[in-house]
């Protein structure tokens, strides 16, 4: 069964190019809590067909933005314009393109998968055969076709957890927002639904997923947004991150060299790399340089011959994790720099 | 059939409720009990049709009042505890799908046991010598009193959900249902009783409305127009769930019915007709003002979203966030003030003072409830509320009219309000101190919505 659009139907958006206008607009949104802000001028562009990992710590307001975002929960203040259309003048407008993935599944446990897709399609306006097709096709996505008779409440976390984001993207979204997806799945599932992930945004769709467990997002996700207490800390696009990961270097040596703070370093300097972090307890520099690998030879060559004693040199994969802490600690200093 | 099979809810809710077993069962199960109890069961002056007719009675009761109504509840209730709710707000699915697509889907196999006890129930009452349309109206009777009570059910548990998001009814909802189930079986009864019957075949019920005189046709018409205000409700209040916004306009058209309608059963033919249907009328919607006031949404919340909008003037949603309770004490002043106008044993200005006397009263009641409701961390503030004015209407004035007063060898405190005596200095002062009382919650009041608004950085300084 092949799927045909209806005019007026939500379609997946196309591909756009990085000048077309972003996707998602947040901008200044407040949401409060009796006694606690729990979004405070939040703001931010999201270009269509991206993954963009939304981090921070328990508390920080992941959900509630996300709830916001997918128009669920009102702000006090501020705007969310999705695909150009203010999503709180025409809310449930805004719903027949996205899609909303909660942190618990939310599925009817006494209907099989076949029967909850069916509804969920049913309930986007989709019907008869229309209807059948979005849903194996949703089934497909998510590789759930074996298990379509089974009862959602027989399923295991996992396949619960495919079936619930299979109701989300049944109506093929322009925009998918996922509150912790990937929690409590095993390694091959989350692998799967890293794929999964990948070729929802390659059809055109974007993605927001929150989580708190950054090595889930780091293989699929093209930016990230780091919230704390309510604020934005971040927006970074990763795309960065990839160009600066072939530049640095992780050196261990037996014992860090006694100099390794002042002279050390600027011997590093002269030789064209700079110390990023310094690791004493692990004796281990990350360092920041040149990215080709005659240069990186010269340097092994160079403290070799000079006497360091070096057990560890290798390229760092710079991941999601060391650019949100990087984001942290940056803010932290610069608050520590104005108090 | 088409419109409900194209309901998405209607249909989910059939693969819920009917199993090829399940639908076979039921009549079996039925016409087995009628069969028994009819030959073998208890005596009856009307004989076999008779306990038949009775038992068909009880039968549609049990499944459509009794179990429809914890059905309708359910499938919402289990929309909450499942959390499937947010997926039924993101759907295109319309309010009044929703609403009848859970009203009658949830209770559907209810519906259909109680369908075939009508249907034995009518072929009962032809055989006891009813008249055919006799039986079809208390048929339809029945029915109407099903619909009512389930869309109260589910009415009940969709006001809980909004005004405590997050948790399902507890024990004190569900006695709550229990009296609700209670209180229609015991109206039920009286409607399909004994009495019903006899008065039936000797040409219908004496209802007196407004001291008129009024039949059968009148309360079925009643029930049909009640079971639309209580649709109509949970189609305004799925709308608020739906992200749609809603005008107070409803809730007053509600109420002008509601005061209409019931005072005219609580009416007799008086002098002053119309000053007795005033105070009838006000007497009515000053209660359901304290009813609301206590039912509905008040925290930090809804007082923190009522405030932004009302500082970006957006009058739209603030007709959607206007409190049901400020309408109907707004209009309980409105008819009180009328009611005394029209007394004539006053002039326009002790109608006057009577209206500042009653505004300050309900200023001050309102202001203290909000004051506890806003409590950080409170955890009944509404409970807290109810006790507080007993003790202040109830027990403190007992305790003074039975141990002080006599002690003192008065009759009545110098500041009481109720001898309405307008001339005097004292009732003057008795004012007076209602204002201040007034003044002083309203204070209180403001001084914690200053704490409540007061965290963090001021909207208005974005």
């Amino acid at each position: 069964m092949t799927y045909q659009a209806r005019p007026g139907d939500a379609r997946p958006a196309k591909r756009v190019s990085n000048d077309a206008p972003p996707m998602i607009c947040v901008r200044q949104v407040i949401y409060d809590y009796p006694g606690h802000r729990a979004l405070d001028g939040v703001g931010f562009d999201l270009p269509a067909a991206s993954i963009t990992a939304l981090v921070g710590p328990n508390g920080a307001g992941k959900t509630t933005l996300l709830r916001v975002m997918a128009a669920l929960e009102e702000p006090m203040y501020g705007s969310v314009v999705i695909d150009d259309l203010d999503i709180w003048t025409a809310p449930r407008q805004a719903h027949r393109f996205m899609g909303y993935l909660p942190d618990h599944f939310g599925l009817y446990r006494e209907l099989s998968a076949w029967q909850c897709l069916c509804h969920a399609a049913h309930a986007h306006g989709m019907d008869g055969d229309m209807a059948e097709a979005m849903a194996l096709w949703a089934a497909k996505q998510v590789g759930l076709l074996p298990q379509l008779e089974i009862l959602a409440g027989a399923l295991s976390r996992g396949q619960r957890q495919r079936l619930a984001l299979a109701q989300a993207i049944v109506h093929r979204p322009k925009v998918l927002l996922l509150d912790e997806p990937a929690s409590g799945l095993d390694p091959e599932a989350r692998a799967d639904m890293s794929r999964l992930m990948k070729s929802l945004a390659a059809e055109g769709m974007t993605l927001v997923i929150s989580s708190h467990i950054l090595a889930e997002l780091d293989d699929y996700c093209t930016a990230m947004l780091a919230l704390e207490q309510g604020k934005l800390r971040a927006y970074q696009q990763l795309d960065a991150l990839e160009e600066r990961q072939t530049r640095l270097l992780r050196l261990r040596f037996s014992a860090l060299p006694d100099d390794a703070d002042d002279a050390f370093s600027g011997w590093l300097a002269a030789r064209g790399w700079r110390v990023v972090e310094t690791d004493r307890q692990a004796a281990a520099l990350l360092l920041e340089g040149a990215a080709d690998a005659d240069a990186q030879k010269r340097l092994l060559r160079e403290l070799v011959t000079t006497g360091h004693d070096v057990l560890e040199f290798a390229e760092h994969a710079r991941n999601l994790q060391d650019a949100y802490l990087e984001s942290l600690q940056d803010r932290r200093k610069n608050q520590a720099q104005c108090p | 059939m088409n419109a409900f099979t194209r309901n998405p809810e209607f249909r989910r809710n059939l693969w819920l409720e009917c199993s090829p077993q399940r639908l076979a069962l039921m009549p079996l199960v039925i016409l087995l009990a009628l069969f028994v109890i009819g030959n073998f069961g208890p005596d009856n002056d009307e004989g076999m049709w008779g306990v038949i007719l009775s038992l068909s009675v009880v039968g549609f009761a049990g499944l459509t009042i009794v179990w429809g109504c914890v059905q309708a509840g359910n499938a919402l209730r289990h929309e909450f505890s499942d959390g499937t709710w947010d997926s039924q707000r993101m759907s295109n699915l319309t309010p009044w799908q929703m609403v009848w697509g859970k009203l009658l889907g949830g209770s559907f196999y209810a519906w259909y046991g109680g369908g075939i006890f009508l249907l034995t129930a009518l072929f009962a009452a032809t055989q006891v010598e009813w008249r055919f349309i006799d039986a079809l109206r208390g048929c339809l009777g029945l029915v109407l009193l099903a619909l009512l009570a389930q869309a109260l059910s589910m009415m009940k548990t969709l006001l809980f959900w909004q005004r405590r998001p997050g948790r399902t009814q507890g024990p004190i909802g569900a006695i709550g249902s229990l009296i609700l189930i209670w209180f229609l079986a015991g109206g039920l009864f009286s409607f399909i009783g004994k009495s019903y019957r006899v008065k039936m075949t000797q040409g219908g019920i004496e209802i007196f409305w407004y001291g008129m005189e009024m039949g059968v046709d009148f309360m079925l018409l009643s029930l049909f127009v009640l079971v639309a205000w209580v649709v109509a409700g949970l189609w305004q209040r799925m709308r608020r769930e739906l992200l749609l916004r809603n005008r107070p306009w409803w809730w007053l058209a509600f109420l002008l019915f509601w005061i209409s309608w019931s005072a005219g059963f609580f009416t007799r033919e008086a002098e002053k007709v119309w000053t007795f249907f005033f105070a009838a009328w006000a007497a009515l919607t000053w209660m359901s003002g304290y009813a609301l006031i206590f039912s509905e949404k008040k925290d930090a919340a809804f007082w923190i979203r009522f405030r932004a909008a009302w500082k970006r003037r957006d009058g739209e949603l603030l007709q959607h966030l206007l409190p049901n309770w400020i309408v109907s004490f707004a209009l309980a002043l409105v008819l009180t003030f009328i009611a005394l106008s029209l007394s004539g044993s006053g002039s326009f200005f002790r109608g006057l003072l009577c209206l500042v006397s009653l505004t300050a009263f309900v200023l001050r009641d309102t202001a203290w409830i909000l004051w506890l409701n806003l409590k950080p961390g409170a955890r009944h503030p509404d409970g807290a509320a109810l006790v507080s004015l007993a003790v202040a209407y109830g027990v403190l004035p007992w305790i003074d009219a039975r141990l002080f007063l006599p002690m003192m060898n008065v009759k009545r405190r110098w500041w009481s309000l109720s001898s309405w005596d307008f001339s005097s200095n004292a009732t003057a002062l008795a004012l007076a101190i209602q204002i201040l009382f007034a003044a002083v919650t309203l204070w209180l009041l403001h001084n914690r919505f200053r704490e409540t608004f007061g965290k963090g950085p001021g909207i208005r300084d974005r």
